[in-house]
């Protein structure tokens, strides 16, 4: 598997009905390619950082199906100008091969999809990141609001940072997210250190993407 | 399930000879930024007991957060996000430290209510 994720950020002032003109014309040209084996555009939620105002999610069955669909003359001709013109005034983008990976015995046609786009600091050690990674997805052992998750390594990236890591997951609702999550001590007494300048582990760039939307049907997990 | 204490134990091992002059910064600059986000220093403890002119000490400072992960979110990593403590960390403090290890603890006995979110 194959995704792409981008972080649409619309400009404030930016009327609705250019939002719903620009986001149908990616809903029609990813209707229109049949490469695309998954599909999501979903306005964020309240509380996201850095998360953009939608999150448009892909998936391909692997790299090659992902760049034939990039080359179809629709998608230049449609989706392209949506991203180099003023129609949005910013987005961040990933692309990356699903790696790493788990489900819980739950399909769940309709829930939360959280990812978090980060970059690791200049000078990393490579048994740090090593380390880091193991913790982060460990997670779900210990956390069992989480159902489906991925933690994967981006081959392209742009906006704010070269991002290199995304960490996906779905709950049954936001409460996963924001209750069980956020409040494990794996996370906060474990896996936060590698986020917090104030810990020796600290190796997460400060500049990342935590973002969130409801999906309708399923993006990491198996088809309900 | 929120009333639990979590503890924050700081283990610093300063350069030789630098352990008076670590424990100095850490107080003024760290320390009073941390009481005003609602932690607790319960305890500053050196080993061993004489500030080393020619060696090591290490210094143990053991910080309390009532209120569970709430506590620790709202006190300790929520409020943290000051670029000033940062670099104090990274920039003033780093030329001070050999080596450094954050803890997060609990009593056993919180385990069972921390961990059921």
């Amino acid at each position: 598997m194959f995704k792409l994720t981008r972080l649409l950020y619309f400009p404030a002032d930016c009327p609705a009905p250019e939002r719903q003109a620009a986001t149908q014309k990616l809903r029609d040209a990813t209707a229109q390619s049949p490469m695309v084996k998954r599909s999501m555009l979903e306005p964020t939620l309240p509380g996201v950082l850095n998360g953009g105002d939608y999150i448009w999610h892909l998936q391909f069955a692997d790299e090659a199906a992902y760049r034939a669909c990039l080359a179809q003359p629709h998608w230049r001709e449609k989706v392209n100008p949506l991203f180099e013109g003023k129609t949005l005034k910013r987005y961040e983008s990933v692309a990356y091969k699903g790696e790493l990976s788990g489900e819980r015995p739950v399909k769940l046609a309709r829930g939360v999809y959280r990812t978090l786009i980060m970059t690791l600091r200049p000078g990393t050690s490579s048994q740090s990141a090593a380390q880091f990674e193991k913790e982060l997805s460990g997670m779900p052992k210990y956390i069992s609001s989480i159902k489906n998750w991925g933690l994967s390594h981006a081959s392209e990236a742009s906006g704010l940072r070269q991002w290199s890591l995304v960490w996906e997951q779905e709950y049954e609702n936001l409460e996963g997210l924001t209750g069980p999550y956020m409040d494990h001590p794996f996370h906060w007494g474990l896996v936060d250190r590698w986020f917090n300048p104030e810990c020796s582990q600290y190796i997460v760039d400060k500049v990342l993407c935590h973002t969130y939307c409801e999906f309708k049907s399923p993006v990491l997990g198996p088809d309900a | 399930m929120s009333g639990e204490t979590v503890y924050v134990v700081d283990q610093i091992t300063p350069k030789p000879g630098m352990g008076r002059a670590f424990l100095d910064s850490y107080m003024q600059r760290y320390a009073a930024d941390a009481k005003e986000r609602g932690m607790t220093l319960d305890h500053t403890w050196v080993a061993p007991p004489v500030w080393l002119e020619d060696g090591s000490n290490t210094i143990f400072f053991v910080w309390s957060v009532k209120g569970g992960a709430k506590g620790v979110w709202g006190s300790l990593i929520g409020g943290r996000r000051g670029n000033a403590l940062d670099d104090w960390w990274w920039k003033d403090a780093a030329p001070m430290i050999v080596a450094r290890e954050r803890f997060f603890l609990s009593n056993p006995s919180d385990i069972a209510s921390l961990t059921n979110v």
